[in-house]
């Protein structure tokens, strides 16, 4: 058997996609992957909501990153469901034994590395199983730093878990055809069309997605603590912080992803229009950051900003993301880029750093 | 953000266990991988999150203890589960789940739904440890 080169990365997803295909000859890296697969996006669902939180996304739909980038780099795919915990496990066993490396979408509640309280009941985690040992399985899993093993119980709970349970069901993954050479600039363009599209085209009756979903999300923090009382929203407002960066998103919710994706694109495709909008997506990612700061404060109770200022924050940062796809969809579509200011925010982009005593422990 | 602004504070809930890699610009003003220990931010969102699961597994095993609601209520808790993930767990109607939350209902149980039960959240959902399982506010490495 190959060895298999483990892949530590900031998501899960774009993380298992870059390994399997590093694995098949074709090393791409994880910023390459997210954005071919169209993986940034933003979401804010005030009526979904997980153990009673409000559901905010930075991330298009688990699966879509794997499905995607195969599909947009002429990569054969196997993609399977079972209804039986029974029969998955089984092929899973049969694909191994044939030597492939097998991708997982699993809920990562049931998986015994992670730390507890990381652990939420989430059913679209990725991982790669490289080889069953006995009763347990050796698992390549991006967010972790090293090879780690996982029980065959543990694995089937993890894989056929009934939270939302149409979304999983045991879905298990693996490349099967790759072409000798990847035809990176269409893959690219296309990646770029999708998160174009997805921030900027949703249709009007649904405000809660793309660059207006932002707005929508300031309009709601503003009204938190009025409509829901100080408590609740300071656990919200907590909720959103950690969608942002507890879940693995490379920071400020995939928008530096996103940036190093679009500045990779640049040099490989020699496309240096999408240079300074990689600067322009890290600025609005800096955003994203400082409002995470100071909504943790707000959110342990420790305040420096008031609910409003907190709403303005995410306000400005929703213009800022509207600008970055706008000028984004221009030059996708071969036009010059017409950069647009970012609305400045009073936030100093290294406030993260120099923070750190102010934490009360 | 810069590489060198990449934060390592301590005291997040994966230190010890794992690096989380955060998306940066280097030196020569290219985008690099840079694990990180923690983040004040996230460290203090997750700890509003974890004390706010911590207070809702004492209260259950409170109610539970004095028989003010079942131990059912107490595991759901723990394993971070509310009636709907239950029932889909299970296939257990959730209004049936939420009857079982009672003390006295779930006294009368037969073995069958509460060995369902056991399956679904992976614990003995009619015992009764001596102490709430928390979780550790403080990294455990």
């Amino acid at each position: 058997m190959s060895s298999f080169q483990h892949i530590h990365a900031a998501h899960c997803e774009s993380g298992v996609t870059a390994a399997l295909f590093t694995d098949l000859g074709h090393p791409l890296s994880e910023p390459m992957v997210f954005g071919i697969g169209g993986g940034v996006f933003f979401g804010h669902f005030s009526i979904v909501r997980v153990m009673g939180v409000p559901l905010t996304t930075f991330r298009s739909f688990p699966g879509g990153i794997f499905k995607n980038a195969c599909a947009r780099l002429g990569i054969r795919c196997r993609r399977e469901r079972f209804w039986s915990p029974r029969a998955g496990m089984r092929r899973l066993d049969d694909l191994l034994e044939q030597g492939q490396r097998v991708g997982l979408q699993v809920n990562i509640f049931w998986l015994p590395y992670i730390p507890r309280p990381m652990r939420v009941h989430f059913n679209g985690h990725n991982l790669v199983v490289l080889e069953k040992r006995g009763t347990a399985y050796l698992i390549s899993d991006p967010v972790m730093e090293e090879v780690r093993e996982c029980p065959a119980d543990r694995l089937v709970r993890a894989r056929f878990s009934g939270g939302n349970r149409y979304l999983s069901r045991g879905l298990l993954y693996t490349p099967t055809r790759v072409p000798d050479t990847l035809e990176l600039r269409t893959a690219i363009r296309k990646g770029l069309r999708q998160s174009c599209d997805h921030m900027l085209r949703i249709p009007r009756p649904l405000p809660w997605m793309g660059v207006r979903g932002v707005g929508h999300l300031a309009d709601q923090i503003a009204a938190w603590p009025s409509r829901q009382g100080e408590e609740t929203a300071r656990a919200w407002l907590a909720g959103v912080v950690r969608m942002q960066e507890e879940i693995g998103t490379g920071g400020a919710g995939f928008r530096y992803l996103f940036a190093a994706f679009l500045q990779e694109a640049a040099e490989t495709l020699g496309w240096s229009a999408l240079a300074p909008l990689s600067e322009q997506a890290t600025q609005v990612g800096d955003a994203w950051r400082g409002f995470a700061l100071h909504a943790s404060r707000r959110a342990r109770n420790k305040p420096d900003r008031s609910w409003d200022q907190l709403a303005e924050m995410v306000r400005e940062i929703g213009q800022a993301e509207r600008a970055l796809f706008e000028a984004l969809d221009r030059v996708q579509r071969g036009g010059p880029p017409q950069l647009v200011a970012v609305p400045a925010t009073d936030v100093p982009a290294t406030d993260g750093t120099e923070a750190g005593d102010a934490l009360p422990r | 953000m810069k590489r060198e602004d990449v934060p390592q504070d301590p005291g997040s809930c994966y230190e010890g266990s794992l690096r989380r890699l955060t998306w940066a610009v280097g030196e020569d003003g290219r985008y690099i991988g840079e694990p990180s220990i923690g983040w004040e931010a996230e460290i203090a969102a997750t700890r509003v999150w974890t004390e706010r699961s911590n207070a809702a597994i004492s209260a259950a095993f409170e109610d539970a203890r004095s028989g003010r609601g079942s131990p059912l209520a107490y595991h759901m808790a723990v394993q971070q589960m509310d009636a709907a993930l239950l029932a889909a767990e299970t296939g257990i109607w959730r209004w049936r789940i939420r009857r079982h939350l009672r003390a006295d209902v779930f006294a009368r149980l037969g073995p069958g739904v509460l060995e369902r039960y056991t399956d679904a959240l992976g614990r003995d959902v009619s015992a009764l440890p001596d102490a709430p399982e928390l979780m550790a506010l403080e990294p455990s490495a």
